[in-house]
């Protein structure tokens, strides 16, 4: 079986960074990607035959040409297109681990002495009715058709949801020659924004970003509105039309605010959430971040989990964005390389320190974001009783709500009368929701209602491939 | 599935190099795809937004995260079921199949 000393989860700018100090640190290593070239989301590549016409030149893409040539440099093993569907305990060290993998490679399975999770996030579901149809989709949605193919997904979009992708993906569409309709933002106009110029302070090439897209905006006169949201995505078997209006401090729609555009998409923007597949499966112990509404895997300053050997780093660790994920890589770089006895404890503290002032840097650009998140309208108050809830297995809210009634105090319970949770997805787009739905129907915070339970097989994997 | 034909709302708005154009079926019907393109993009493009037709559960599935998490975008791929599709990078001779689970004409 093969046999390294990291196995590195995740290639995106966390897992690439690592796999840098790693390598150039003498540690043997794997990095594992399911997509079919690394760089994650943010350096979300176009396929190779499509960017020799069309990729422009541009500051990302000179990083992504320097990282590639890094990789190369030092002799990166890069599986692409290959998932892990299960990690056990190795038999002969219980602190060692043995990862089973799906993909077009011939390497099925592989010892590793220290894990690395650097799976990244998704795009937070936003549940409201009609959310189901076709034509509904999130911003990670459209960034693959547009950056991975220079495919825009639809003609007249509504952009809606709050946060800050909600700017980027309408100035993307925008750009790309769709004509969105207007811009909903839940968070009232003055939410934050006084904030502001306090966290962006230092801050200029992403006060530039902003700027950027609002003058994309700006320039094709979408209305944005604030206080307002999606109240129903309309059509038969796919988007023709939505509802939309104001919706009070609690995120309840105002019907009688409500009027009706014609559109062919929508997109919902919400954030993010972090990937805690492997995290919760591996047992880390999570903390709840009141304010992002979501688990975070726990970790120390060295980016090790509450279960030995297994570090994590980037967007699934709290959604920082690339250079917070690269640093966080590096950090976990340096600490592996100690505990492999690669580097001495003096030196790794050294170069960790070193970081220290440009993290700093980006975790106070998350502070601000996370001051412009506080006391939003709950977008979940959208839901009502014939919204599918669990898209996989077709679970309605009134559906969950009459297994809560019946008894389910937990999302387990809800899980095990439903199927919730049961389909392919493992609960990953409707988690969030349930456990809203269950705190609210039972009275009880957020972080008294349990989880998803996560079991193997993590992705899905052909009988084929595991016999 | 009717053989009406089929109005994309997905357009492009990058042109593909031409050499690139491989062919590929969708539900018995040839359509062009470029190499490297996902079998998503390919369906949008092509027309057929709606992935999977779940008419009795009033469902209809498609692309919805294209990150691989949500498998919304499941079809059938030369024969093997529930593949995302936003994962899936087309072949040439490549039989996609979007899933009709439940019968429109059943009525129980």
């Amino acid at each position: 079986m093969k046999q390294v000393d990291v196995a590195i989860i995740g290639g995106g700018p966390a897992g690439i960074a690592a796999a840098i100090e790693l390598a150039a640190g003498g540690a043997s290593l794997a990095v594992i990607d399911a997509y079919p070239q690394p760089g994650g989301h943010y350096f979300r590549q176009p396929s190779q035959e499509f960017s020799k016409e069309n990729t422009a030149p541009s500051r990302r893409q000179a990083e992504y040409t320097a990282l590639m040539a890094s990789l190369e440099q030092l002799k990166i093993n890069v599986l692409s297109e290959t998932a892990v569907w299960s990690i056990f305990p190795a038999e002969e060290a219980a602190d060692e681990y043995v990862l089973y993998l799906t993909g077009p490679h011939p390497v099925r399975s592989m010892r590793a002495r220290y894990l690395l999770l650097a799976p990244g996030a998704y795009d937070r579901p936003m549940a409201f009715p009609g959310w189901h149809l076709p034509g509904v989709i999130t911003p990670g949605g459209a960034q693959m058709l547009m950056k991975g193919h220079g495919i825009v997904p639809g003609k007249r979009i509504l952009v809606a949801g709050s946060g800050p992708l909600l700017l980027g993906a309408a100035a993307g569409l925008v750009k790309a020659g769709a004509e969105v309709v207007a811009v909903l933002d839940a968070a009232s106009m003055w939410a934050g924004t006084l904030k502001i110029p306090q966290a962006f302070w230092g801050q200029t090439d992403r006060l530039k970003e902003a700027w950027d897209y609002g003058s994309i905006l700006k320039r094709k006169r979408v209305p944005i509105l604030f206080g307002h949201a999606i109240f129903e995505a309309l059509g038969e078997t796919e988007v023709t039309a939505a509802a939309y209006g104001r919706i009070g401090a609690q995120g309840h729609p105002l019907k009688h605010t409500e009027k009706v555009v014609e559109v062919d998409t929508v997109c919902v923007a919400l954030g993010f959430l972090p990937n805690l597949t492997l995290t919760r499966y591996l047992e880390c112990e999570h903390i709840y971040d009141p304010i992002l509404d979501a688990y975070y895997p726990q970790h120390n300053e060295a980016m090790e989990t509450t279960v030995p050997n297994v570090f994590v780093a980037g967007d699934a660790t709290g959604v920082g964005g690339k250079d917070m994920s690269k640093l966080q890589g590096q950090v976990a770089g340096f600490a592996i390389l100690d505990k492999l006895g690669w580097l001495s404890s003096e030196e790794a503290k050294r170069r960790i320190q070193a970081l220290e002032p440009k993290i700093k840097h980006e975790a106070r650009f998350i502070s601000m974001l996370k001051k412009r998140l506080q006391n939003l309208p709950d977008l979940c108050e959208l839901i009502d009783d014939d919204t599918t809830v669990c898209r996989c297995e077709m679970v309605t809210a009134g559906q969950i709500k009459a297994a809560i009634s019946d008894g389910a105090q937990e999302i387990r319970g809800v899980k095990l009368r439903t199927r919730c949770g049961m389909g392919p997805c493992q609960g990953r787009l409707c988690e969030s929701n349930v456990r809203y739905l269950v705190a609210q129907e039972t009275n009880r915070p957020k972080t008294e209602v349990g989880t998803m339970t996560i079991r193997p097989p993590l992705m899905p994997v052909l009988i084929k491939d595991i016999i | 599935m009717t053989n009406q034909q089929k109005i994309s709302v997905a357009v492009r708005h990058k042109p593909q190099p031409p050499n690139n154009q491989i062919q590929v079926e969708i539900d018995g019907a040839a359509v062009p795809a470029y190499r490297g393109e996902t079998v998503a993009a390919v369906l949008m493009l092509s027309g057929t937004r709606v992935f999977t037709q779940a008419s009795r559960y009033n469902l209809n599935r498609t692309l919805f995260c294209g990150m691989g998490i949500c498998h919304q975008c499941l079809v059938t791929v030369d024969g093997v079921r529930d593949v995302r599709a936003c994962m899936t990078t087309v072949r040439p001779g490549m039989k996609i199949e979007t899933r009709w689970r439940i019968d429109p004409n059943e009525t129980s």
